[in-house]
């Protein structure tokens, strides 16, 4: 199967820059996640907030990788929820 | 007795009125529409009241409810003709995608499933036994057991379940009762690390995930819609997966299609209870899901399992890796690893 992987060398690169600024990110207030994804090719730290942070709170780059801001909304389990119709 | 004559609709009426539909759809549907009451539109017959059929035809307004005109305020008022077709006011309810909530044996993985203190989710998939030394898949010998495999929230209550708890399928929101429609028993779940028992900091969840024993007979592969897995996607090879399209089907919005926007992420989900915790290893996908569908098992078109719904909000789904559930649980989903 021929999928679009990205070179182990953008990935090394981004994970690294991930981990190492992990405990930071997930310090900022509207942060809830941080991953890692992909763009023209090349892989992103992508920074999951619950709405859209102020200006300047999330760096636009980390160690030479590109940051990509993803508003996720709040993140919750998925059981079904509701009033039961017939009792 | 109805007059055939009436309900019976020539060719060049539904011409007309589709072509008065093509003009009405951005007044009556399009998002500045001043009707709040309105679900769709049709080509159909003009009813008097009674309901007897005209023989005439109608653009016909499908309404949630019909609503006396002395009620309503006149920019609300559909107009009695568009665009040179008289219309017709159709009450039709509030229209969903019908949902697997349904008692089924043998159960299939897409319908509705719970422990009999939750609400409901979705059966993931049907899992066996993974032999011992056999990490990567391939061969799966001569399983054990057979289970149906789901989040630990839907089939262990969020830790709160004991071992051995009956399992029923439809979930107790659906109408399912223990003992008629207990499937299975609650035969493992991987207990998840909660704040503020646990800093979140020093968390390390990676699945939301429990397993029910079940009879062989009972538990079908075959994913409704999807059929069965071919294979699942391991943890080195996630990353060439970032972008692609996936599927699954769930107990609330059916089949559904999303895009992975990222891997690797660490995520902190907000439970039933409000307690939180912090997740890693996870996958984001484009929204796939709803209430009701956590537990749905998400593959690729080629159908190779990625991840374990388990969460996610209106803009995004979240998944846990397939391998690491695999491994947590020591099952498999399929016989090949890709």
């Amino acid at each position: 199967m021929n999928r679009n992987s990205l070179s182990d060398a953008e990935l090394t690169k981004a994970s690294t820059a991930q981990q190492n600024h992990l405990d930071t990110l997930m310090n900022i207030p509207q942060v809830i996640g941080v991953g890692i994804g992909k763009k023209d090719g090349h892989a992103t730290v992508v920074v999951m907030t619950s709405q859209q942070p102020p200006d300047g709170v999330i760096p636009t780059i980390l160690d030479d990788v590109e940051v990509v801001i993803q508003i996720v909304g709040d993140i919750k389990t998925l059981p079904t929820v509701g009033v039961k119709k017939d009792g | 007795m109805v007059d055939p004559s009436k309900i019976k609709l020539a060719f060049e009426y539904v011409q007309e009125i589709k072509r008065a539909q093509a003009q009405a759809i951005v007044q009556i549907l399009g998002p500045d529409a001043e009707f709040p009451n309105v679900v769709g539109m049709a080509a159909g017959i003009k009813r008097k009241t009674g309901y007897s059929p005209t023989g005439e035809p109608a653009l016909l307004i499908l309404v949630e409810e019909k609503i006396a005109l002395s009620e309503l305020i006149s920019k609300h008022i559909i107009p009695t003709e568009l665009f040179g077709m008289q219309t017709d006011v159709i009450p039709v309810g509030k229209i969903y995608a019908q949902p697997l909530t349904t008692r089924v044996r043998p159960a299939q993985p897409g319908y509705s499933i719970g422990h009999k203190s939750v609400t409901a989710g979705t059966i993931g998939a049907m899992v066996y036994d993974r032999l011992d030394n056999d990490t990567l898949g391939g061969h799966p010998g001569i399983p054990e057991n057979y289970y149906i495999l789901s989040n630990n929230h839907i089939l262990a209550a969020s830790n709160a379940a004991a071992i051995g708890d009956p399992i029923l399928q439809p979930g107790p929101f659906d109408g399912g009762t223990d003992p008629n429609d207990t499937i299975g028993a609650l035969a493992k779940f991987i207990p998840i690390e909660f704040y503020p028992d646990v800093p979140l900091a020093s968390q390390n969840n990676l699945v939301d995930a429990a397993i029910a024993t079940a009879d062989f007979q009972n538990i079908d592969r075959t994913i409704f819609w999807i059929g069965h897995p071919h294979g699942y996607a391991v943890n080195e090879t996630v990353d060439s997966y970032i972008g692609e399209y996936v599927k699954k089907t769930g107990r609330t919005s059916s089949f559904t299609t999303g895009c992975i926007l990222a891997v690797n992420a660490m995520i902190d989900v907000t439970f039933p209870d409000g307690r939180i915790a912090r997740f890693s290893d996870q996958i984001l996908t484009s929204a796939m899901s709803q209430g009701g569908d956590s537990g749905s098992l998400v593959l690729t078109s080629d159908n190779m399992a990625v991840g374990l719904l388990f969460a996610g909000s209106s803009l995004v789904s979240m998944l846990n890796s397939i391998q690491n559930v695999q491994n947590a649980l020591n099952i498999s989903v399929a016989e090949k690893a890709v």
